[in-house]
């Protein structure tokens, strides 16, 4: 057989117009996550099988396979992903969650639902040495649910705290989901951990304060526990100087200019490597553990981006990323109201889907419409990863909620989406905050520049 | 099976070499640190090793990730009927296999191609191709990987029809946690 | 009949030069020639294939049919391209452009069997900018400069500096800002693209360190089939009237971003003494061996510089 040649095949196009095998193209994509296909695997098939309809270039669709799997094993910018999760295992395997959930105990332990706020302490703590919510909000139950339960917590209560506070992982730096917006809209991933700073904060207050009206409303939800000493405060706290150091050490050098993004992410994991292995938490089986977990979760990761740029190619040549931000643009209405259209549909999406691919693969759609407006990319990460946070922990699919209800069987799920509401409330406000105060994201990135 | 678990503990061990080699690719970067701040010397060409490093510590991941079926499929339409999830999950399984099939084979002609071209690092000129075909061969071992996997798949279709309650032999050794947890790192 | 269609790709930003004037110029040019037997889509931004290393492959394997592509990326893919990265040879992105699209036409470059020119732009010179101060070559001496390939390594070597390798460009600002590295060759037209003048603020502009080459090549066997009216429109407008416009939008872009740091005050344009120009000199003599040499009857360094005076002349 002749060889196929580039120019050729274009006279023999598909009767569809573009723009039509496109929104096909996507409408298979979402059914072939919907039955099954793991996400990365059905972008890359379904992007290529697309790429073949518009251009009949068979050939070259079969390269993309190779190209796109050589640009991401190759890039450094994305590598970071491998450090994080792993400083993440270690630090779980060292036991770090618990050491600064003690701390945030003592200190707070005393109010009603203390144990409440000291487990979003805790995430918050954990999320500034870890990067996914998953991780923080699985190794945050093991070691909370407990404690809530001897206290009597209300089981809402105590699985809606975990499910919402597991999002702080990824929302305070260092965060996996930041990491691949940054590689994708190519942006600097410092100033995505930079930004995240004030929103991840102000979040943590919020769902402090969200624990505290909630109990205002229902006291019989929670209890109050003993106040200890300021010398027993001390004491503990001083216990945890580990993970207090090693997160001044790696994010400090980060954010002082100490050290890159990718040197940062090393020293932390040798750090909490060398933490673990001194308190004599970590033995072979659990070091190999935490290495093949780890495994995993990078080569999905890596594959959600390679199906994600493979995807991408089909998607350009559809036209219909220009397309629509072409017609978002003519529309006679405010960018914030578009803003808000594009905020509610991706909340809308992430109440089904995953939320991470659902960012991956609209990112070709949205970034020409934000950037067109006006908008800071940087400041539109932020948002974008509030609002993955939300698709984490509402109905019917959220994954966070999945989590917890994978380590406790026996609590039914309607009590956990029960739990999460007033952190939901919370998570909106501090949404709708960054959005109408962009400043919020973009003043501490502007003030390092 | 003992062909397979021969394959899986490959797997296993490609993953854990992988990633060792990032731990002590973190130290050296660590010593790299302490010598540019301290002695002002930082070591020549250590960027070009550590990129080599970096690539071969990714890819090695990849079939373990598969032993352990970690990828993320989202399990909605299975929950209507026992043999409907059955039968997508072996054909999620099937165009994995040929995504695998494809970036294997893919990675081989780009290995042959950096070794023709003589392509090196940028600095102190180390050949790239060993690297590209180290890479190659741990995305062919996936395909066993995989293809165990379809296998798997496509008992639990037939033994599935068998033993309504679902609980069948292919299922246990295929080490497919049915109601899996979602890995860490999704998000 | 419908017009042939090429995608012509590009990894860098809408923004730039290349991707805002020239590649739409070239577009426009041929497309009006070609009586609508041609139609080019342009693909800005890395939509079709985001990383710039890979912009070759994608137009070897027939993703893209041109495509925007930094040769030193593939070390050893085009040896000949690399002398353009020697030093004071060339003052601006045009001469150098000129002078290597005429030694392509003579059949002196290598890696393009399979390769049509379209153009070719040799992006330069590069100049020394550092965040230490500088006013001699001294300074020079043991500072980490990042360099963007095995010539520009072996020309920081020489002169007294520690090259740093495998860093892309935009990488370079946040590793000068954190002392991983203390600076950069780079040319002046990039200085704001990269934000490496946030990073960097002396700047040795007396001495051009080399030319960089960005070209744009397509398949043979595409080019071929063209259509004869679209080949002949095509024809009119590749090689030395595009590599002109690019060079031309190139050398202007170099030339806004001098005024800028020249009116800035962070900002310190260092000159060289004539006695340290003639020691880097010195030092680079033993650079150009490589190529100054017979090698089937052809001295590619001596056909370079007549190429360029010839260019020169022709101004
Ligand atoms: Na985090
Ligand atoms: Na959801």
């Amino acid at each position: 057989m002749p060889r196929r040649h580039p120019c050729a095949p274009r006279t023999r196009r598909s009767p569809m117009a573009p723009i039509e095998v496109g929104l096909v193209g996507l409408a298979c994509l979402i059914a072939a996550i919907l039955l099954h296909v793991p996400v990365g695997i059905a972008m890359a098939a379904v992007g290529a099988a697309g790429y073949v309809m518009l251009t009949g270039n068979l050939s070259g669709m079969v390269s993309l396979f190779g190209t796109e799997t050589v640009n991401m094993l190759t890039n450094q910018d994305f590598a970071v992903v491998m450090f994080f999760l792993l400083m993440g295992g270690f630090a779980g395997a060292a036991g770090i969650s618990a050491d600064i959930y003690r701390v945030a105990n003592t200190w707070i332990g005393h109010y009603r639902g203390g144990l409440s706020m000291a487990t979003i302490l805790g995430c918050a703590g954990f999320g500034a040495i870890a990067g996914s919510s998953i991780a923080t909000a699985a190794t945050m139950a093991k070691i909370a649910l407990p404690e809530m339960e001897k206290r009597n917590y209300a089981l809402s209560l105590c699985t809606g705290t975990l499910a919402a506070g597991g999002t702080l992982g990824s929302l305070i730096p260092p965060s996996i989901i930041m990491v691949i917006y940054a590689v994708q809209v190519e942006q600097f991933v410092i100033d995505l951990f930079l930004a995240a700073i004030i929103p991840g904060l102000l979040s943590v207050a919020l769902f402090v304060l969200a624990i505290r009206v909630q109990l205002l409303i229902s006291p019989h939800l929670a209890g109050a526990g003993e106040r200890i000493a300021w010398r027993g405060r001390m004491r503990e706290t001083g216990r945890a100087w580990a993970p207090i150091g090693i997160i001044v050490v790696v994010m400090g050098g980060i954010y002082s200019g100490f050290f890159t993004v990718n040197e940062g992410a090393a020293v932390g994991l040798v750090l909490t490597l060398i933490f673990a292995v001194a308190r004599k938490s970590l033995t072979r089986a659990t070091f190999t553990e935490t290495l093949f977990g780890s495994a995993g979760s990078i080569a999905m990761l890596y594959m959600i981006v390679i199906g994600a740029n493979i995807f991408g190619y089909f998607l350009t040549l559809s036209h219909m990323p220009s397309e629509v931000a072409t017609w978002v643009q003519g529309l006679d209405i405010p960018p914030l109201a578009i803003v808000f259209i594009i905020i509610a549909m991706y909340v809308l999406l992430g109440c089904v889907f995953d939320a991470l691919a659902g960012m991956v693969l609209t990112l070709p759609f949205v970034v020409p419409i934000i950037s067109g407006l006006g908008y800071d990319l940087v400041w539109w990460g932020i948002v974008n990863v509030m609002v993955i946070e939300i698709g984490m922990i509402t109905p019917p699919v959220g994954i966070n909620v999945f989590v917890i209800k994978g380590l406790r069987q026996d609590i039914p799920l309607g009590t956990i989406f029960r739990g999460i509401t007033p952190f939901l409330i919370a998570n909106v406000v501090a949404l709708l905050l960054v959005v109408l105060f962009p400043q919020l994201a973009t003043w501490l990135p502007d003030l390092l520049r | 099976m003992t062909l397979l678990a021969n394959i899986r503990r490959l797997a296993q061990f490609a993953a854990t070499i992988g990633l060792a080699a990032l731990v002590v690719l973190s130290i050296m970067t660590m010593v790299d640190i302490a010598g540019r701040e301290l002695f002002g010397t930082p070591v020549t060409g250590f960027s070009d090793i550590s990129d080599l490093i970096i690539v071969i510590a990714a890819a090695a991941c990849f079939p373990a990730s598969l032993a352990t079926n970690q990828h993320v499929s989202v399990r909605f339409a299975g929950m209507a009927h026992w043999r409907l999830g059955a039968v997508l999950d072996f054909l999620g399984h099937v165009i994995m296999l040929a995504v695998f099939v494809l970036i294997a084979w893919q990675l081989w002609v780009y290995a042959i191609d950096v070794y023709t071209s003589g392509q090196t690092t940028w600095l102190i000129y180390i050949p790239v191709w060993p690297v590209w075909v180290l890479t190659t061969a741990l995305f062919v071992l996936c395909i066993p990987v995989q293809l165990s996997l379809v296998v798997a798949a496509a008992r639990d279709i037939r033994f599935s029809a068998q033993n309504p309650v679902g609980m069948n032999d292919a299922a246990a050794t295929s080490v497919r946690p049915e109601n899996k947890e979602e890995p860490d790192g999704t998000d | 009949e419908s017009p042939v269609v090429l995608k012509f790709a590009s990894a860098f930003p809408p923004g730039t030069k290349t991707n805002s004037i020239s590649i739409p110029a070239f577009i426009k040019a041929v497309e009006e020639a070609s009586e609508g037997t041609l139609k080019i889509e342009h693909y800005p931004g890395g939509t079709l294939g985001a990383s710039p290393t890979t912009q070759l492959k994608l137009v070897e394997d027939g993703v893209v049919d041109i495509a925007e592509v930094v040769a030193s990326y593939t070390p050893g893919r085009f040896p000949e391209l690399e002398m353009f990265e020697l030093p004071f040879v060339f003052e601006n992105t045009r001469e150098a452009s000129l002078t290597a699209y005429a030694l392509y036409e003579k059949g002196f470059f290598t890696g393009f069997d399979k390769l049509e020119l379209v153009g070719i732009a040799e992006v330069g010179p590069y100049y020394l900018h550092s965040k230490k101060e500088l006013a001699t070559v001294d300074d020079i001496s043991g500072q980490k400069l990042r360099a963007g390939g095995p010539v520009q390594g072996a020309v920081v070597q020489a002169m007294g500096g520690v090259p740093v390798g495998g860093m892309p460009a935009t990488q370079i600002a946040e590793n000068i800002s954190r002392n991983v590295v203390d600076g950069t060759l780079m040319d002046i037209g990039n200085m704001f693209n990269f934000r490496i003048a946030d990073a960097a603020g002396y700047h040795v502009i007396n001495a051009p360190l080399g030319n960089v080459a960005v070209m744009f090549p397509m398949r043979k066997d595409t080019y071929e089939s063209l259509p004869p009216k679209a080949k002949a429109a095509f024809d009119k407008y590749r090689g030395m009237w595009f590599s002109n416009v690019l060079s031309e939008n190139l050398d202007k872009q170099n030339d806004e971003s001098a005024a800028r740091l020249e009116a800035d005050a962070e900002h310190n344009m260092v000159e060289f003494s004539d006695e340290d120009i003639d020691t880097l000199k010195g030092a680079f003599a033993g650079l150009k061996d490589r190529w100054d040499a017979d090698k089937d009857g052809v001295n590619l360094y001596q056909e370079m510089l007549s190429a360029r005076d010839a260019v020169r002349a022709d101004k």
